[in-house]
Protein backbone atom coordinates (compact mmCIF):
# COMPACT_ATOMS: atom_id res chain seq x y z
CA UNK A 1 0.00 0.00 0.00
CA UNK A 2 2.82 2.44 1.27
CA UNK A 3 4.62 1.60 -2.44
CA UNK A 4 1.41 2.10 -4.38
CA UNK A 5 0.89 5.99 -2.65
CA UNK A 6 4.81 6.93 -2.78
CA UNK A 7 4.61 5.64 -6.50
CA UNK A 8 1.04 7.57 -7.36
CA UNK A 9 2.35 10.55 -5.72
CA UNK A 10 5.37 10.76 -7.87
CA UNK A 11 3.21 9.63 -10.81
CA UNK A 12 1.09 13.03 -10.13
CA UNK A 13 4.32 15.28 -9.61
CA UNK A 14 5.69 14.09 -12.69
CA UNK A 15 2.55 14.46 -14.88
CA UNK A 16 2.46 18.01 -13.38
CA UNK A 17 5.50 19.04 -14.19
CA UNK A 18 5.40 17.93 -18.04
CA UNK A 19 2.39 19.59 -18.85
CA UNK A 20 3.83 22.65 -17.98
CA UNK A 21 7.28 21.85 -19.09
CA UNK A 22 6.60 20.64 -22.38
CA UNK A 23 5.18 23.37 -23.88
CA UNK A 24 7.94 25.69 -22.74
CA UNK A 25 10.46 22.79 -23.76
CA UNK A 26 8.41 22.88 -27.36
CA UNK A 27 8.05 26.87 -27.55
CA UNK A 28 12.10 26.85 -26.78
CA UNK A 29 12.94 24.28 -29.57
CA UNK A 30 10.93 25.85 -32.55
CA UNK A 31 11.79 29.29 -31.54
CA UNK A 32 15.67 29.18 -31.27
CA UNK A 33 15.98 25.75 -34.06
CA UNK A 34 18.19 26.74 -37.00
CA UNK A 35 16.90 25.70 -40.35
CA UNK A 36 20.14 24.22 -40.72
CA UNK A 37 20.08 22.24 -37.93
CA UNK A 38 21.73 23.09 -34.72
CA UNK A 39 20.26 26.54 -32.57
CA UNK A 40 20.92 30.02 -33.86
CA UNK A 41 19.78 33.51 -31.74
CA UNK A 42 18.67 34.91 -34.58
CA UNK A 43 14.81 35.24 -33.56
CA UNK A 44 16.21 37.36 -30.65
CA UNK A 45 18.20 39.50 -32.79
CA UNK A 46 15.83 40.47 -34.95
CA UNK A 47 13.79 41.32 -32.26
CA UNK A 48 16.50 43.75 -31.21
CA UNK A 49 16.50 45.28 -34.38
CA UNK A 50 12.77 46.06 -34.53
CA UNK A 51 12.37 49.39 -33.17
CA UNK A 52 8.64 48.97 -32.52
CA UNK A 53 8.83 46.28 -30.42
CA UNK A 54 11.35 47.44 -28.33
CA UNK A 55 9.22 51.03 -27.99
CA UNK A 56 6.13 48.69 -26.90
CA UNK A 57 8.24 46.67 -24.40
CA UNK A 58 9.36 50.20 -23.11
CA UNK A 59 5.97 51.58 -23.08
CA UNK A 60 4.94 48.07 -21.20
CA UNK A 61 7.42 48.94 -18.23
CA UNK A 62 6.25 51.71 -17.71
CA UNK A 63 3.05 50.75 -17.44
CA UNK A 64 3.71 48.38 -14.96
CA UNK A 65 5.91 51.05 -12.80
CA UNK A 66 2.90 52.94 -12.89
CA UNK A 67 0.27 50.30 -12.30
CA UNK A 68 2.59 48.91 -9.70
CA UNK A 69 2.79 52.66 -7.68
CA UNK A 70 -0.67 52.95 -8.13
CA UNK A 71 -1.72 49.84 -6.86
CA UNK A 72 -0.27 49.74 -3.59
CA UNK A 73 -0.77 54.30 -2.84
CA UNK A 74 -4.42 52.69 -3.37
CA UNK A 75 -4.55 49.11 -2.05
CA UNK A 76 -2.17 48.99 1.26
CA UNK A 77 -3.96 52.09 3.69
CA UNK A 78 -7.19 50.32 2.50
CA UNK A 79 -6.76 46.69 3.34
CA UNK A 80 -4.85 48.25 6.76
CA UNK A 81 -8.62 50.63 7.10
CA UNK A 82 -10.50 47.36 6.18
CA UNK A 83 -8.94 45.54 8.67
CA UNK A 84 -9.10 47.85 11.38
CA UNK A 85 -12.64 49.62 10.93
CA UNK A 86 -14.68 47.40 8.96
CA UNK A 87 -12.99 43.68 9.49
CA UNK A 88 -16.61 42.18 9.25
CA UNK A 89 -17.06 43.26 5.58
CA UNK A 90 -13.90 41.35 4.53
CA UNK A 91 -15.80 38.87 2.36
CA UNK A 92 -18.06 41.16 0.63
CA UNK A 93 -15.08 43.51 -0.62
CA UNK A 94 -12.91 40.37 -1.56
CA UNK A 95 -16.20 39.62 -3.46
CA UNK A 96 -16.33 43.22 -4.89
CA UNK A 97 -12.70 42.47 -5.80
CA UNK A 98 -13.53 39.21 -8.15
CA UNK A 99 -15.34 41.65 -10.67
CA UNK A 100 -12.80 42.28 -12.82
CA UNK A 101 -12.90 38.57 -13.97
CA UNK A 102 -16.37 38.04 -14.26
CA UNK A 103 -17.00 41.58 -16.47
CA UNK A 104 -15.64 41.31 -20.06
CA UNK A 105 -12.89 43.32 -21.10
CA UNK A 106 -15.07 44.99 -24.15
CA UNK A 107 -18.02 46.38 -21.56
CA UNK A 108 -15.07 47.15 -19.38
CA UNK A 109 -13.03 49.10 -22.29
CA UNK A 110 -15.83 50.78 -23.66
CA UNK A 111 -16.59 51.86 -20.01
CA UNK A 112 -13.17 53.45 -19.62
CA UNK A 113 -13.39 55.27 -22.80
CA UNK A 114 -16.29 56.66 -21.68
CA UNK A 115 -15.44 57.77 -18.38
CA UNK A 116 -11.63 58.65 -18.44
CA UNK A 117 -10.88 62.82 -19.33
CA UNK A 118 -10.09 63.86 -22.49
CA UNK A 119 -6.26 64.41 -21.45
CA UNK A 120 -6.08 61.08 -20.36
CA UNK A 121 -7.23 59.18 -22.91
CA UNK A 122 -4.83 60.81 -25.08
CA UNK A 123 -2.30 58.73 -23.79
CA UNK A 124 -1.34 55.05 -22.97
CA UNK A 125 -0.95 55.66 -19.75
CA UNK A 126 -5.01 55.47 -19.53
CA UNK A 127 -4.02 51.56 -19.18
CA UNK A 128 -2.67 52.15 -15.67
CA UNK A 129 -5.91 52.44 -14.35
CA UNK A 130 -7.41 49.77 -16.19
CA UNK A 131 -5.20 47.46 -15.27
CA UNK A 132 -4.92 48.60 -11.53
CA UNK A 133 -9.11 47.52 -11.63
CA UNK A 134 -8.00 44.34 -13.60
CA UNK A 135 -4.98 43.23 -11.27
CA UNK A 136 -7.26 43.79 -8.27
CA UNK A 137 -8.59 39.68 -7.72
CA UNK A 138 -4.74 39.37 -7.18
CA UNK A 139 -3.09 42.33 -5.92
CA UNK A 140 -5.57 42.51 -3.27
CA UNK A 141 -5.77 39.03 -2.28
CA UNK A 142 -2.24 38.73 -2.02
CA UNK A 143 -2.00 41.97 0.26
CA UNK A 144 -5.15 40.83 2.08
CA UNK A 145 -3.16 37.63 2.74
CA UNK A 146 -0.74 39.18 4.42
CA UNK A 147 -2.63 41.34 6.25
CA UNK A 148 -4.04 38.32 7.74
CA UNK A 149 -1.14 36.23 8.80
CA UNK A 150 -0.05 39.61 11.02
CA UNK A 151 -2.51 40.94 14.59
CA UNK A 152 -3.17 44.23 12.69
CA UNK A 153 -5.46 45.47 15.27
CA UNK A 154 -2.80 44.60 18.26
CA UNK A 155 0.05 46.15 16.33
CA UNK A 156 -2.07 49.07 15.36
CA UNK A 157 -2.91 49.64 19.09
CA UNK A 158 0.59 49.13 20.83
CA UNK A 159 1.74 51.45 17.68
CA UNK A 160 -0.57 54.69 18.62
CA UNK A 161 -0.69 53.92 22.43
CA UNK A 162 2.97 55.05 21.91
CA UNK A 163 2.15 58.25 20.08
CA UNK A 164 2.37 57.06 16.43
CA UNK A 165 0.16 58.60 13.53
CA UNK A 166 -1.67 56.98 10.92
CA UNK A 167 0.83 57.33 8.35
CA UNK A 168 3.85 56.65 11.01
CA UNK A 169 2.02 53.10 11.58
CA UNK A 170 1.42 52.04 8.07
CA UNK A 171 5.47 52.79 7.40
CA UNK A 172 6.98 52.13 10.16
CA UNK A 173 4.99 48.75 11.45
CA UNK A 174 2.42 47.75 9.00
CA UNK A 175 4.48 47.60 5.58
CA UNK A 176 7.55 45.68 7.34
CA UNK A 177 5.36 43.13 8.30
CA UNK A 178 3.14 42.67 5.20
CA UNK A 179 6.30 42.50 2.29
CA UNK A 180 6.01 39.47 1.66
CA UNK A 181 2.38 39.95 0.30
CA UNK A 182 3.28 43.18 -1.54
CA UNK A 183 6.16 41.64 -3.17
CA UNK A 184 3.39 39.25 -4.14
CA UNK A 185 0.87 41.63 -5.18
CA UNK A 186 3.87 43.74 -7.18
CA UNK A 187 5.05 40.32 -9.12
CA UNK A 188 1.47 39.34 -10.28
CA UNK A 189 0.63 43.22 -11.28
CA UNK A 190 3.83 43.07 -13.80
CA UNK A 191 3.40 40.15 -14.46
CA UNK A 192 -0.74 40.78 -15.57
CA UNK A 193 0.54 44.20 -17.44
CA UNK A 194 3.25 42.23 -19.15
CA UNK A 195 0.72 40.03 -21.11
CA UNK A 196 -1.80 41.91 -21.23
CA UNK A 197 -3.62 42.07 -25.04
CA UNK A 198 -7.55 42.23 -24.60
CA UNK A 199 -7.85 46.14 -23.26
CA UNK A 200 -4.55 47.25 -24.94
CA UNK A 201 -5.73 46.11 -27.92
CA UNK A 202 -8.92 47.03 -27.75
CA UNK A 203 -8.39 50.85 -26.47
CA UNK A 204 -5.53 50.71 -30.09
CA UNK A 205 -2.32 51.31 -28.02
CA UNK A 206 0.90 49.42 -28.93
CA UNK A 207 1.88 47.75 -26.12
CA UNK A 208 4.07 44.87 -25.37
CA UNK A 209 1.71 42.00 -26.08
CA UNK A 210 -0.15 43.81 -29.22
CA UNK A 211 3.08 44.32 -31.11
CA UNK A 212 3.98 40.90 -30.28
CA UNK A 213 0.77 39.47 -31.69
CA UNK A 214 1.59 41.97 -35.22
CA UNK A 215 5.05 40.60 -35.41
CA UNK A 216 4.01 37.25 -34.35
CA UNK A 217 2.02 37.08 -37.75
CA UNK A 218 4.88 37.82 -39.80
CA UNK A 219 7.37 35.57 -38.42
CA UNK A 220 6.16 33.06 -35.91
CA UNK A 221 9.64 32.50 -34.33
CA UNK A 222 10.51 35.61 -32.92
CA UNK A 223 7.34 36.02 -31.44
CA UNK A 224 7.45 32.64 -29.66
CA UNK A 225 10.94 33.56 -28.86
CA UNK A 226 10.18 36.69 -27.17
CA UNK A 227 6.99 34.65 -25.30
CA UNK A 228 10.07 32.45 -24.16
CA UNK A 229 12.28 35.18 -22.91
CA UNK A 230 9.55 37.18 -21.25
CA UNK A 231 8.30 33.94 -19.59
CA UNK A 232 11.74 33.03 -17.92
CA UNK A 233 12.28 36.74 -16.95
CA UNK A 234 9.11 36.81 -15.25
CA UNK A 235 10.52 33.22 -13.49
CA UNK A 236 13.97 35.23 -12.41
CA UNK A 237 12.17 37.68 -11.17
CA UNK A 238 10.03 35.46 -8.80
CA UNK A 239 12.96 34.42 -7.71
CA UNK A 240 14.46 36.92 -6.77
CA UNK A 241 11.12 38.49 -4.97
CA UNK A 242 10.92 35.11 -3.12
CA UNK A 243 14.96 35.09 -2.03
CA UNK A 244 14.69 39.24 -1.18
CA UNK A 245 11.48 39.23 0.66
CA UNK A 246 12.10 35.35 2.89
CA UNK A 247 11.18 37.37 6.28
CA UNK A 248 14.23 36.88 8.94
CA UNK A 249 12.02 35.28 11.33
CA UNK A 250 10.88 32.67 9.14
CA UNK A 251 13.90 31.53 8.90
CA UNK A 252 15.47 31.16 11.92
CA UNK A 253 11.89 29.98 13.11
CA UNK A 254 12.27 26.41 11.09
CA UNK B 1 -13.76 58.39 33.79
CA UNK B 2 -16.98 60.29 34.68
CA UNK B 3 -20.13 58.61 33.76
CA UNK B 4 -19.22 56.54 30.67
CA UNK B 5 -21.50 54.96 28.65
CA UNK B 6 -21.04 52.71 25.47
CA UNK B 7 -22.82 50.01 23.57
CA UNK B 8 -22.07 47.67 20.73
CA UNK B 9 -25.10 47.47 18.50
CA UNK B 10 -27.58 46.14 21.45
CA UNK B 11 -25.46 45.71 24.06
CA UNK B 12 -24.74 47.64 26.53
CA UNK B 13 -20.99 47.19 27.84
CA UNK B 14 -20.35 50.04 29.50
CA UNK B 15 -23.38 51.46 31.59
CA UNK B 16 -22.96 55.03 33.34
CA UNK B 17 -19.60 53.87 34.34
CA UNK B 18 -17.17 55.63 36.46
CA UNK B 19 -14.08 55.07 37.85
CA UNK B 20 -11.64 57.55 39.92
CA UNK B 21 -7.32 56.25 39.56
CA UNK B 22 -5.71 57.86 42.36
CA UNK B 23 -2.17 59.29 41.00
CA UNK B 24 0.80 56.68 41.35
CA UNK B 25 -1.79 53.98 42.80
CA UNK B 26 -2.51 50.81 40.68
CA UNK B 27 -6.06 49.79 40.51
CA UNK B 28 -7.56 46.34 39.21
CA UNK B 29 -11.01 46.17 37.20
CA UNK B 30 -11.89 42.34 37.94
CA UNK B 31 -14.47 40.54 36.14
CA UNK B 32 -16.15 37.73 34.16
CA UNK B 33 -15.24 37.91 30.34
CA UNK B 34 -18.05 40.14 28.27
CA UNK B 35 -18.39 42.15 31.85
CA UNK B 36 -16.76 45.54 30.14
CA UNK B 37 -13.73 46.19 31.63
CA UNK B 38 -11.98 45.73 28.56
CA UNK B 39 -13.95 48.59 27.15
CA UNK B 40 -13.52 50.70 30.02
CA UNK B 41 -9.77 50.10 29.47
CA UNK B 42 -9.76 50.98 25.94
CA UNK B 43 -11.88 54.21 26.08
CA UNK B 44 -9.17 55.69 29.10
CA UNK B 45 -6.93 54.50 26.07
CA UNK B 46 -8.55 56.46 23.46
CA UNK B 47 -8.68 53.24 21.26
CA UNK B 48 -12.59 53.87 21.62
CA UNK B 49 -14.86 55.99 22.04
CA UNK B 50 -17.30 56.32 24.46
CA UNK B 51 -21.32 57.22 23.25
CA UNK B 52 -21.78 59.43 26.73
CA UNK B 53 -19.36 60.16 29.51
CA UNK B 54 -16.16 61.84 29.92
CA UNK B 55 -12.30 61.16 30.56
CA UNK B 56 -10.11 63.29 33.04
CA UNK B 57 -6.39 62.98 33.07
CA UNK B 58 -6.04 64.82 36.69
CA UNK B 59 -8.42 67.72 35.50
CA UNK B 60 -7.41 67.40 31.58
CA UNK B 61 -10.20 66.72 30.11
CA UNK B 62 -9.03 64.39 27.36
CA UNK B 63 -12.29 62.88 25.62
CA UNK B 64 -11.87 64.00 22.34
CA UNK B 65 -8.05 63.13 22.02
CA UNK B 66 -6.78 60.50 19.88
CA UNK B 67 -5.00 57.34 21.98
CA UNK B 68 -1.52 58.61 20.25
CA UNK B 69 -1.92 62.62 21.95
CA UNK B 70 -2.85 60.97 25.40
CA UNK B 71 0.63 60.05 26.51
CA UNK B 72 -0.08 56.66 27.97
CA UNK B 73 2.05 53.38 27.97
CA UNK B 74 0.10 50.31 26.89
CA UNK B 75 0.46 46.88 27.36
CA UNK B 76 -1.60 44.42 25.74
CA UNK B 77 -3.18 40.65 26.11
CA UNK B 78 -1.77 39.39 22.44
CA UNK B 79 2.16 39.30 21.82
CA UNK B 80 2.39 42.75 20.93
CA UNK B 81 6.02 43.43 19.73
CA UNK B 82 6.40 44.81 16.50
CA UNK B 83 8.07 41.99 14.67
CA UNK B 84 10.19 43.70 12.71
CA UNK B 85 11.81 45.09 14.81
CA UNK B 86 14.31 43.99 17.48
CA UNK B 87 13.64 44.40 21.30
CA UNK B 88 15.71 47.28 21.76
CA UNK B 89 14.06 49.38 18.53
CA UNK B 90 10.61 48.21 19.55
CA UNK B 91 11.72 50.02 23.05
CA UNK B 92 12.91 52.94 21.35
CA UNK B 93 9.95 53.43 19.28
CA UNK B 94 7.62 55.24 21.90
CA UNK B 95 10.97 57.64 22.40
CA UNK B 96 11.41 58.52 18.79
CA UNK B 97 7.91 59.19 17.48
CA UNK B 98 8.12 61.42 20.71
CA UNK B 99 11.58 62.77 19.38
CA UNK B 100 13.50 62.53 22.02
CA UNK B 101 16.95 63.29 22.11
CA UNK B 102 19.12 60.33 21.20
CA UNK B 103 22.07 60.44 24.08
CA UNK B 104 18.86 60.56 26.38
CA UNK B 105 16.85 57.71 24.17
CA UNK B 106 20.32 55.57 25.01
CA UNK B 107 19.98 56.19 28.61
CA UNK B 108 16.71 55.31 28.84
CA UNK B 109 16.62 52.41 27.23
CA UNK B 110 19.63 51.28 28.67
CA UNK B 111 18.19 51.72 32.22
CA UNK B 112 14.73 49.97 31.46
CA UNK B 113 16.27 46.99 29.94
CA UNK B 114 18.57 46.68 33.31
CA UNK B 115 15.13 47.23 35.25
CA UNK B 116 13.51 44.67 33.92
CA UNK B 117 16.49 42.52 33.36
CA UNK B 118 16.62 41.60 29.86
CA UNK B 119 20.20 43.84 29.02
CA UNK B 120 21.65 40.30 26.88
CA UNK B 121 18.47 39.73 25.34
CA UNK B 122 18.17 44.00 23.45
CA UNK B 123 18.93 42.58 20.04
CA UNK B 124 16.99 39.56 19.40
CA UNK B 125 13.99 39.87 17.68
CA UNK B 126 10.21 38.97 19.01
CA UNK B 127 10.41 35.42 17.54
CA UNK B 128 13.41 34.92 19.49
CA UNK B 129 12.00 35.53 23.13
CA UNK B 130 9.58 33.56 25.15
CA UNK B 131 6.28 35.14 26.11
CA UNK B 132 7.34 35.71 29.24
CA UNK B 133 10.35 37.93 27.85
CA UNK B 134 8.24 39.00 25.27
CA UNK B 135 5.66 40.46 27.78
CA UNK B 136 8.91 42.26 30.18
CA UNK B 137 10.03 43.96 26.94
CA UNK B 138 6.33 45.37 26.16
CA UNK B 139 6.14 46.22 29.59
CA UNK B 140 9.53 48.28 29.39
CA UNK B 141 8.58 49.75 26.08
CA UNK B 142 5.28 51.09 27.99
CA UNK B 143 6.76 52.82 30.62
CA UNK B 144 9.98 54.54 28.94
CA UNK B 145 8.19 57.40 27.70
CA UNK B 146 7.42 57.60 31.43
CA UNK B 147 3.48 57.84 30.64
CA UNK B 148 0.71 59.55 32.64
CA UNK B 149 -1.03 56.40 32.96
CA UNK B 150 -0.15 53.00 31.67
CA UNK B 151 -3.02 50.80 30.96
CA UNK B 152 -2.27 46.85 31.17
CA UNK B 153 -4.70 44.41 29.60
CA UNK B 154 -4.78 41.41 30.91
CA UNK B 155 -0.93 40.88 29.71
CA UNK B 156 -0.25 37.71 32.17
CA UNK B 157 -2.91 35.85 30.52
CA UNK B 158 -1.19 34.21 27.51
CA UNK B 159 1.67 32.79 30.39
CA UNK B 160 1.86 29.93 31.90
CA UNK B 161 1.37 29.93 35.94
CA UNK B 162 5.21 30.11 36.83
CA UNK B 163 6.22 33.00 34.68
CA UNK B 164 2.65 34.61 35.12
CA UNK B 165 3.08 35.09 38.63
CA UNK B 166 6.84 36.20 38.02
CA UNK B 167 5.56 38.65 35.88
CA UNK B 168 2.76 39.64 37.98
CA UNK B 169 5.32 40.38 41.22
CA UNK B 170 7.52 42.78 38.72
CA UNK B 171 4.83 44.57 37.13
CA UNK B 172 3.87 45.82 40.76
CA UNK B 173 7.65 46.40 41.58
CA UNK B 174 7.96 48.50 38.77
CA UNK B 175 4.39 50.09 38.89
CA UNK B 176 6.22 51.35 42.80
CA UNK B 177 9.45 52.28 41.52
CA UNK B 178 8.30 54.22 38.91
CA UNK B 179 4.97 55.74 40.82
CA UNK B 180 2.92 54.99 38.06
CA UNK B 181 -0.71 55.57 37.67
CA UNK B 182 -2.09 51.96 36.82
CA UNK B 183 -5.09 50.87 35.78
CA UNK B 184 -4.87 46.55 34.98
CA UNK B 185 -7.99 44.16 33.73
CA UNK B 186 -8.16 41.23 34.36
CA UNK B 187 -10.55 38.07 35.00
CA UNK B 188 -7.59 36.24 37.04
CA UNK B 189 -8.73 37.25 41.10
CA UNK B 190 -5.41 36.64 42.10
CA UNK B 191 -3.82 38.89 39.96
CA UNK B 192 -6.04 41.40 40.88
CA UNK B 193 -6.14 40.63 44.45
CA UNK B 194 -1.84 40.35 45.00
CA UNK B 195 -0.87 43.29 43.16
CA UNK B 196 -3.55 46.09 43.61
CA UNK B 197 -4.01 48.97 46.03
CA UNK B 198 -7.72 48.97 44.80
CA UNK B 199 -9.83 46.01 43.10
CA UNK B 200 -12.82 47.30 41.24
CA UNK B 201 -15.67 44.71 40.29
CA UNK B 202 -17.17 44.71 37.37
CA UNK B 203 -20.97 43.20 36.43
CA UNK B 204 -22.92 43.88 33.13
CA UNK B 205 -21.09 46.99 32.49
CA UNK B 206 -21.27 48.42 36.16
CA UNK B 207 -18.90 48.82 38.67
CA UNK B 208 -20.17 46.96 41.79
CA UNK B 209 -17.46 47.77 44.14
CA UNK B 210 -14.09 49.32 44.20
CA UNK B 211 -12.49 48.79 47.03
CA UNK B 212 -9.12 47.50 48.90
CA UNK B 213 -8.64 44.00 47.82
CA UNK B 214 -9.38 42.54 51.65
CA UNK B 215 -12.27 44.64 51.92
CA UNK B 216 -14.05 43.21 48.77
CA UNK B 217 -13.25 39.75 50.37
CA UNK B 218 -14.44 40.48 53.59
CA UNK B 219 -16.96 43.13 52.85
CA UNK B 220 -18.38 42.42 49.65
CA UNK B 221 -20.94 44.91 48.61
CA UNK B 222 -23.55 42.79 47.32
CA UNK B 223 -23.68 38.73 46.44
CA UNK B 224 -22.75 39.50 42.79
CA UNK B 225 -19.43 40.72 44.58
CA UNK B 226 -19.11 38.11 46.95
CA UNK B 227 -20.42 35.19 44.44
CA UNK B 228 -17.44 36.16 42.16
CA UNK B 229 -14.43 37.17 44.36
CA UNK B 230 -12.96 33.90 46.07
CA UNK B 231 -14.81 30.58 46.92
CA UNK B 232 -18.42 30.61 48.36
CA UNK B 233 -20.90 28.51 49.62
CA UNK B 234 -24.66 28.74 48.91
CA UNK B 235 -26.61 27.02 51.75
CA UNK B 236 -30.22 26.75 52.03
CA UNK B 237 -31.51 28.55 54.55
CA UNK B 238 -34.71 29.91 56.75
CA UNK B 239 -35.62 33.26 57.18
CA UNK B 240 -37.48 35.16 59.95
CA UNK B 241 -37.61 38.96 60.70
CA UNK B 242 -33.73 40.26 60.46
CA UNK B 243 -32.01 36.88 60.93
CA UNK B 244 -31.42 33.91 58.89
CA UNK B 245 -31.38 30.40 60.57
CA UNK B 246 -29.42 27.40 58.97
CA UNK B 247 -26.78 24.56 60.34
CA UNK B 248 -28.82 24.95 63.60
CA UNK B 249 -27.69 28.29 64.35
CA UNK B 250 -29.54 31.88 63.63
CA UNK B 251 -27.48 34.80 62.72
CA UNK B 252 -27.97 38.47 62.15
CA UNK B 253 -28.42 39.35 57.90
CA UNK B 254 -26.06 41.50 56.86
CA UNK B 255 -27.35 44.94 55.28
CA UNK B 256 -26.05 44.31 52.14
CA UNK B 257 -27.89 41.33 51.38
CA UNK B 258 -29.87 41.33 48.46
CA UNK B 259 -34.14 39.90 48.85
CA UNK B 260 -35.90 40.13 45.68
CA UNK B 261 -38.61 37.53 46.56
CA UNK B 262 -40.37 37.99 50.05
CA UNK B 263 -40.44 33.98 50.87
CA UNK B 264 -39.36 32.44 54.02
CA UNK B 265 -36.53 30.93 52.17
CA UNK B 266 -32.77 31.93 51.10
CA UNK B 267 -29.06 31.43 50.44
CA UNK B 268 -26.63 31.98 52.62
CA UNK B 269 -23.44 32.35 51.30
CA UNK B 270 -20.61 31.47 53.40
CA UNK B 271 -16.92 30.85 52.82
CA UNK B 272 -15.60 28.15 53.15
CA UNK B 273 -12.95 29.24 55.86
CA UNK B 274 -16.29 30.40 58.02
CA UNK B 275 -17.31 26.87 58.06
CA UNK B 276 -16.24 24.19 60.83
CA UNK B 277 -15.99 20.10 60.62
CA UNK B 278 -16.77 17.75 63.44
CA UNK B 279 -17.69 13.92 64.33
CA UNK B 280 -17.83 13.44 67.98
CA UNK B 281 -20.75 16.02 68.74
CA UNK B 282 -24.17 16.57 67.29
CA UNK B 283 -22.82 20.17 66.16
CA UNK B 284 -24.95 21.84 62.59
CA UNK B 285 -26.09 19.43 59.77
CA UNK B 286 -24.91 16.03 58.83
CA UNK B 287 -22.69 16.05 55.79
CA UNK B 288 -20.54 13.35 53.94
CA UNK B 289 -17.25 14.28 52.73
CA UNK B 290 -16.80 13.64 49.02
CA UNK B 291 -12.96 14.18 48.51
CA UNK B 292 -10.17 16.70 49.67
CA UNK B 293 -7.85 18.91 47.70
CA UNK B 294 -4.97 19.67 49.11
CA UNK B 295 -3.33 22.47 48.15
CA UNK B 296 -0.13 23.20 50.64
CA UNK B 297 -0.82 24.75 53.87
CA UNK B 298 -4.22 24.09 53.29
CA UNK B 299 -6.66 21.84 52.13
CA UNK B 300 -10.41 22.04 50.59
CA UNK B 301 -12.85 19.34 51.71
CA UNK B 302 -15.88 18.57 49.62
CA UNK B 303 -18.87 17.62 51.26
CA UNK B 304 -22.32 16.50 50.33
CA UNK B 305 -25.67 18.08 52.30
CA UNK B 306 -28.39 15.74 53.17
CA UNK B 307 -30.04 17.81 50.51
CA UNK B 308 -28.07 16.57 47.87
CA UNK B 309 -26.06 20.21 47.66
CA UNK B 310 -22.92 20.64 47.59
CA UNK B 311 -19.96 22.46 50.03
CA UNK B 312 -16.64 22.98 50.50
CA UNK B 313 -14.98 23.50 53.70
CA UNK B 314 -11.22 25.03 53.93
CA UNK B 315 -9.38 23.71 56.80
CA UNK B 316 -5.41 23.54 57.62
CA UNK B 317 -3.62 20.63 55.43
CA UNK B 318 -3.05 19.10 58.89
CA UNK B 319 -6.34 18.88 60.23
CA UNK B 320 -7.75 17.74 57.13
CA UNK B 321 -5.85 14.54 57.82
CA UNK B 322 -8.41 13.34 60.56
CA UNK B 323 -10.95 12.75 57.68
CA UNK B 324 -11.42 10.09 54.88
CA UNK B 325 -13.40 10.16 52.25
CA UNK B 326 -16.75 8.50 52.75
CA UNK B 327 -17.13 9.84 56.22
CA UNK B 328 -20.12 11.26 58.30
CA UNK B 329 -19.02 14.36 59.90
CA UNK B 330 -21.22 17.74 61.07
CA UNK B 331 -21.06 21.15 59.82
CA UNK B 332 -21.45 24.54 61.04
CA UNK B 333 -20.43 28.06 60.79
CA UNK B 334 -19.05 30.90 62.22
CA UNK B 335 -19.56 34.60 61.95
CA UNK B 336 -22.16 36.78 63.37
CA UNK B 337 -23.54 38.56 59.97
CA UNK B 338 -24.44 35.94 57.35
CA UNK B 339 -25.24 37.57 53.86
CA UNK B 340 -28.16 35.90 51.90
CA UNK B 341 -29.18 35.89 48.40
CA UNK B 342 -32.75 34.91 47.16
CA UNK B 343 -32.72 31.32 46.50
Amino acid sequence: MKILRIFLQYFFIIVGLLFFALPIYASTIFAFSSSEGGFTAQPLRAAGENEELIQSLMLTLNIALGTVILTLLLLIPTVAFIHLVIPKSRGWIEFLTLTPLVIPPIVQGVGYLYSMPTQLKATPYALVFAYVILALPFSYRAIDAAFVSIDVRTLYDASTSLGASFVTTIRKILIPNVLTGIFSAVFLTIALVLGEFAYASLLLWNTFPTVLAVVGASGASTAVALSVMSLIGVWLLLTIITLISKPKNKVARS
Amino acid sequence: MENITKEFGKTLALNDFSLAIPEGSLVSLLGPSGCGKTTALRILAGLLKADRGRTFFDTLDVSEKAASQRDIGMVFQAYSLFPNMSARANVEFGLRTRKTPEAQIKKLVDDIFEIIGLSEHQSKYPFQLSGGQQQRVALARAIVIRPKVLLLDEPLSALDAQVRSQLRDEIRRVQLEFGITTLFVTHDQDEAMTISDRVGVMHQGRLMQIDKPQLVYEKPANPIVARFVGAMNEIPAQLGGSKVTFFGKTFEISPRSELSNAGTSCLALVRPEALTLSTDTYLGDRARILRTSFMGATSLVHLQLDSAREISVHLSAQSALEYSVGQEVYVQANGSEIMVASQ
